[in-house]
């Protein structure tokens, strides 16, 4: 595990080097076990922040980074800790109901050679793990999607994508929370408050839905 | 100003009224523990400013306070003392059968109710704050009146005496193929600037060699390297980027981030990390001596 420093007041463990359902797991795992450990407060910590390889936290300035990073490296080594591990449960699940009626569906659909059905049915077929969230408040980054659906994003963004729209962008799938500028692929809607209760390392399913 | 409840809204806790007109935040201290749904603690943008200014007062840390870019008109509904911080703004106190009254920076003041607040030209810094406190006795406590912090630069000695804003090495730095191109040159604050970052510009280009750069995460002072230049993030920034950390502002200096204008030009110093949390402390000690002088609560 490498420690990065960004800046004096943030240090961030990195547990691999590209997006993978592993490195997000241990990702995820050290996130889980991190958080409301009594650690937190002796360190001045206040965020934890997963991403897809590594674990940042946020602390007070004016405390060594370097002990901060010590600390957090010894309490997720297995060896220093072996038993003391908190029992932490896999993160829930949250089944989001999506309308697939988006502009984007039957587009996705033929530069796959696929029908429109197919595409529904590859996207609710698959079981997607929030690695993170962030870029804009409540924005899940998902791994899982089927490869078979890897659509390259639009060549120009839109300019306002509404806020709930299930989309495509390269190899990953996501939900737009607020209506923002984005050039993934929209293949279906689903309603936004339901994002406010999604937490890294939660499970996400979609099902198909007639009407919101 | 003819104020009245269809031109303004109250706010500090009912003890003035703003007219709409203007730019302005109602701000705190910085809200932590969301930054893993994507919510940056956020709060004042110059949180020292606000903070001497609360603290001069007795007020507690997070008080809400004022932040303004363009003033509105301030009507007081209750006897106040109050004091202005951050970027400086001529201001005049108009009180009812009363002569107007200079206000000055960074001091004490007291305003009877229905006397209004007007601020004019900004003559330094960016965004002004503005505190208050409500004064329950019939005449205003002298000890008060008399509470003036000094100059900013003479008062404390936190920061660069040069004026630079210090910078250390980012995750990505070594990505960079010439880094002191960063640190050798003058920047210009672009025009593109909110209060979720600051965009440079320079005639300057920084390259950096090939990486695959996975979005991760970001913190206050994070300098990213756009394909369109340098990006500084500051305190209503979002919480993970795509783009390299090339460096990042220590943590003592993103308050002075918040003062600068676009079309003003800035420069950076590299510091080690050693240097930015010496500066943090000293910061920190610095506003515990200013809570010390002024503790003493009535």
């Amino acid at each position: 595990m490498e420690t990065q420093l960004i800046g004096d007041a943030c240090v961030s463990l990195v547990f691999g080097e590209e997006i993978s359902v592993e490195n997000s797991r241990r990702v995820l795992a050290a996130y889980r076990h991190l958080k409301g450990s009594a650690l937190l407060g002796e360190l001045g910590i206040h965020d934890l922040v997963p991403t897809y390889r590594a674990l940042a936290a946020h602390f007070e300035p004016g405390t060594d980074p370097w002990i901060v990073a010590r600390a957090l490296a010894e309490q997720l080594d297995p060896e220093t800790q072996p038993r003391r591990q908190v029992a932490v449960g896999p993160g829930k699940t949250v089944e989001i109901p999506v309308v697939y009626d988006g502009e984007d569906l039957s587009r996705v659909a033929e530069i796959h050679g696929l029908s429109a059905a197919d595409v529904i049915s590859l996207h609710t077929g698959a079981t997607y793990q929030v690695a993170m969230v962030g870029f804009k408040p409540f924005f899940p980054y998902l791994i899982g999607l089927d490869p078979r659906l890897e659509t390259p994003r639009l060549a120009s963004p839109r300019k306002r994508v509404a806020a709930g729209s299930v989309a495509i962008g390269g190899a990953q799938t996501g939900i737009y929370p607020e209506d923002s500028p984005g050039g993934w692929n929209i293949v279906g809607r689903m309603d936004p408050q339901q994002l406010q209760t999604i937490l890294p390392g939660d499970t996400i399913i979609f099902h198909q839905s007639e009407e919101s | 100003m003819k104020t009245g409840t269809d031109s303004t809204v109250p706010c500090l806790d009912g003890l003035a009224a703003f007219g709409r007109k203007g730019m302005y935040w109602l701000r705190r201290a910085p809200c932590y523990g969301r930054q893993d749904v994507g919510l940056s603690p956020g709060g004042a943008m110059d949180l020292f400013a606000m903070l001497t200014g609360n603290i001069m007062l007795g007020n507690a840390d997070d008080a809400e306070a004022l932040e303004f870019l363009l003033p509105p008109e301030i009507e007081f509904l209750q006897p106040v003392y109050f004091i202005l911080t951050g970027g400086h703004f001529r201001a005049t106190l108009s009180r009812p059968g009363l002569p107007a009254q200079e206000v000055n920076h960074a001091a004490v003041a007291f305003a009877p109710a229905g006397a209004t607040l007007t601020l004019g030209v900004r003559t330094r810094g960016l965004r002004g704050y503005l505190c208050a406190r409500p004064c329950l006795t019939d005449t205003p406590d002298d000890e008060f009146l008399q509470r003036r912090r000094g100059r900013f630069a003479e008062k404390f000695s936190w920061f660069d005496p040069f004026g630079r804003i210090r910078v250390v090495e980012g995750p990505e730095y070594s990505w960079l193929r010439e880094p002191e191109l960063f640190t050798s040159q003058y920047w210009t604050v672009s025009r593109a600037a909110s209060d979720m970052g600051i965009r440079l510009e320079s005639d300057a280009e920084l390259l950096v060699g090939d990486g695959n750069m996975i979005s991760d995460a970001v913190a206050d002072g994070t300098v990213q390297l756009t394909p369109k230049g340098p990006i500084v993030l500051l305190k209503h920034r979002q919480t993970v980027g795509g783009y390299p950390r090339i460096y990042n502002v220590i943590s003592a200096d993103v308050d002075l981030l918040a003062q600068f204008y676009p079309g003003q030009s800035l420069c950076f110093r590299k510091v080690s990390i050693a240097d930015a949390v010496t500066a943090a402390r000293q910061k920190c000690a610095q506003l515990e001596a200013l809570r010390g002088r002024y503790s003493a609560d009535h």
